[in-house]
């Protein structure tokens, strides 16, 4: 008797393509080490790549994910300057298995909407 | 007069005679319920003449010869064999054949949803809708699964799964809502991998069978003891989706937990299914799930849900086979005691061992800081300024997945480059934090050197219970007599089920 081959298959947000709105997010990306600083990036090497700075301090809280594929729960309480943005503060980071079969696994899901701060 | 009244009279009756004949004409269109079926699948095979959903589509050719359903498919896609006798032992389809990709899929899905809303699908029809196929684990956020679509770029391997193209059970949600609204009575039936998870479909659906060869955590398998066979085999005319479901769920012997959305199954499914859960699981190099089920269950509680689940499910054969002592059908439950216990034996066994590598550590949390006091001069004034940084709640798991070296070295960097004292204790109070986080992880791996290669160690604990799907097989055919057992003392008389009413 044969059996049916598992397709397994990791957590899938559905994606926002553009931040258009402050708030709580999970984001699904990659976390590189750039000369300016450690960067979150999402979408990356994609017409859609949405890049995420930080403080220092923010910084250190990915530094053990240089090169890895993560989710991340952050603040975005700032309007993105195009598809370049800063958080203000992570609240939780975690590895991710990227999904190969299914290139639409990275991207951004509004957790929860909060004002947006001016400089 | 006399003319005027004839006239009048003629045209009554004939008013009449066509009215009835409207209403005969209308009446036996309304009266004539019809049957319609869409077949999907075949997906995610391997290059080659056929697919291992063959032989149950065989069976559900040759019974659909002898009825009169009106039936379309989308299947398969490049292998010679499963498409000749889908062309010879299938009776003449309304419209040509097409290969299950995502698009074909999409546009059938469409297909029906326009035959519904244009009445040629309407209420009182019976429509079932068959999904053969390979079917992923549920993902974080689709309502049921997603499974296997042919076509992508090449030929699929199973190992690695390239060129697999997948689409969603999901995306039958609407069809499922319209053919509801609509009075259809309706029939899914998912055969795939982990197809118990298409039962979500269920909510909100009041006309709506389904039908799955196994539940949402299990495999499902083909051949000739498998349930997806023995449903077909069952599936004939005159026969209601639920006699063949129960039918055919006595009668396979794979390890599997098919379901059905009656209110017995559920019933059953919230007394039996988690518990017996792990017990339905193997090891075989292709197809484990029971290493990380073990290393799951030994970084938890060992002695807590796994056992008491267990105590209540011996408990509960205990009892159901005292109550059916003396009864026509009398369930005995011995041997599917026997063979749980046995196995949960083994399965301990195992947890142990991974316990002794120390996974049950890895869940224990550190925080980890730093900081830096800066002595600056202000107005002539010597003023001290403290940074510091905390990086909290990182797990033992996390601090020997990352690799600090890395961090601190990065960090070093930005250091380097950084202008002014502040800016470069900024960096300093980051590095001095991760040179902790490393000193942790070289402590923990000096304590439980086996962590470093978790995974390896942990597969190899499990690879030394040998390839025993066949314990899994007799346990799923001691849990069939259960089920069977509890379904039949759970049955209602409510004939309102779509399950009792849909007929083949």
């Amino acid at each position: 008797m044969k059996y049916l081959f598992v397709l397994f298959l990791i957590p899938q947000l559905s994606l926002a393509d553009i931040i258009t709105e402050c708030g709580e997010y999970t984001a699904n990306g990659v976390v590189r080490a750039k000369q300016e600083g450690i960067q979150l990036i999402v979408n990356e090497k994609t017409q859609s790549e949405y890049v995420v700075t930080m403080s220092t301090s923010e910084q250190g809280q990915l530094g053990g994910y240089i090169d890895r594929d993560v989710t991340i729960e952050l603040v975005l309480d700032k309007k993105f300057n195009g598809q370049s943005g800063s958080t203000s503060k992570i609240i939780s980071s975690k590895s991710r298995i990227p999904n190969p079969l299914y290139p639409g696994d990275t991207g951004f899901k509004l957790d929860k909407k909060v004002p947006c701060k001016i400089d | 007069m006399n003319q005027i009244t004839d006239l009048c009279l003629n045209s009554i009756m004939i008013i009449k005679i066509l009215s009835f004949c409207t209403l005969l004409l209308f009446s036996s269109t309304a009266l004539k319920a019809e049957n319609h079926m869409l077949i999907l699948g075949g997906g995610g095979e391997p290059t080659g003449a056929t697919t291992i959903f063959d032989s149950t589509m065989k069976i559900l050719g040759k019974n659909l010869k002898s009825t009169d359903w009106k039936y379309q498919a989308s299947f398969n896609g490049g292998h010679a064999e499963t498409e000749r006798m889908l062309a010879s032992s299938y009776p003449a389809p309304e419209a040509a054949t097409t290969n299950f990709t995502v698009d074909n899929y999409n546009k059938m899905i469409a297909n029906y949803k326009a035959k519904i809303l244009m009445g040629q699908i309407k209420s009182g029809d019976q429509l079932m809708i068959i999904m053969n196929t390979h079917g992923a684990a549920k993902n974080g956020n689709e309502k049921t699964h997603l499974v296997a679509a042919s076509g992508g770029t090449g030929a699929t391997n199973l190992n690695n799964l390239s060129g697999t193209e997948l689409v969603s059970m999901d995306a039958l949600e609407e069809l499922v809502k319209l053919s509801n609204e609509r009075g259809i009575n309706l029939g899914l039936v998912d055969l795939s991998c982990h197809s118990g998870n298409t039962q979500a479909l269920k909510a909100n659906a009041p006309n709506t069978c389904i039908i799955t060869a196994t539940g949402p955590e299990h495999y499902g398998f083909a051949g000739d003891t498998a349930f997806s066979d023995t449903f077909m085999k069952n599936l004939k005319k005159g026969v209601t989706l639920e006699g063949a479901f129960l039918k055919a769920r006595t009668e396979s012997s794979d390890a599997s937990f098919p379901m059905i959305s009656t209110d017995e199954n559920a019933q059953i499914v919230a007394e039996v299914y988690s518990s017996i859960t792990p017990y339905l699981y193997f090891y075989e190099p292709e197809a484990d799930k029971l290493t990380d089920y073990i290393i799951a269950t030994s970084k938890d509680c060992i002695n807590c849900k796994r056992d008491s689940q267990f105590a209540a499910l011996i408990s509960m054969i205990e009892q159901l086979q005292q109550a059916s002592t003396g009864t026509r059908n009398g369930f005995n439950g011995e041997e599917l005691k026997k063979l749980l216990i046995t196995y949960k034996a083994q399965q301990d066994q195992l947890i142990m061992a991974q316990k002794a590598l120390g996974v049950d550590v890895l869940s224990k949390k550190e925080n980890f800081s730093a900081s830096i006091t800066l002595t600056d001069k202000v107005k002539g004034k010597t003023v001290n300024k403290t940074l510091s940084f905390e990086r909290k709640n990182l797990s033992w798991q996390e601090i020997i997945d990352m690799n600090p070296d890395d961090t601190i070295r990065t960090f070093e960097g930005y250091r380097n480059r950084s202008k002014g004292a502040t800016n470069k204790a900024d960096k300093q109070v980051v590095i001095d934090a991760w040179k902790k986080i490393k000193a942790k992880k070289e402590e923990i791996l000096n304590q439980y050197p086996k962590l470093k290669n978790l995974q390896m160690e942990s597969q190899n604990i499990v690879k030394k219970i040998g390839a025993n799907r066949d314990v899994a097989e007799k346990i799923a055919m001691q849990e069939k007599k259960l089920y069977d057992e509890l379904y039949r003392q759970k049955q209602s008389l409510n004939t309102n089920d779509p399950c009792r009413k849909i007929v083949f």
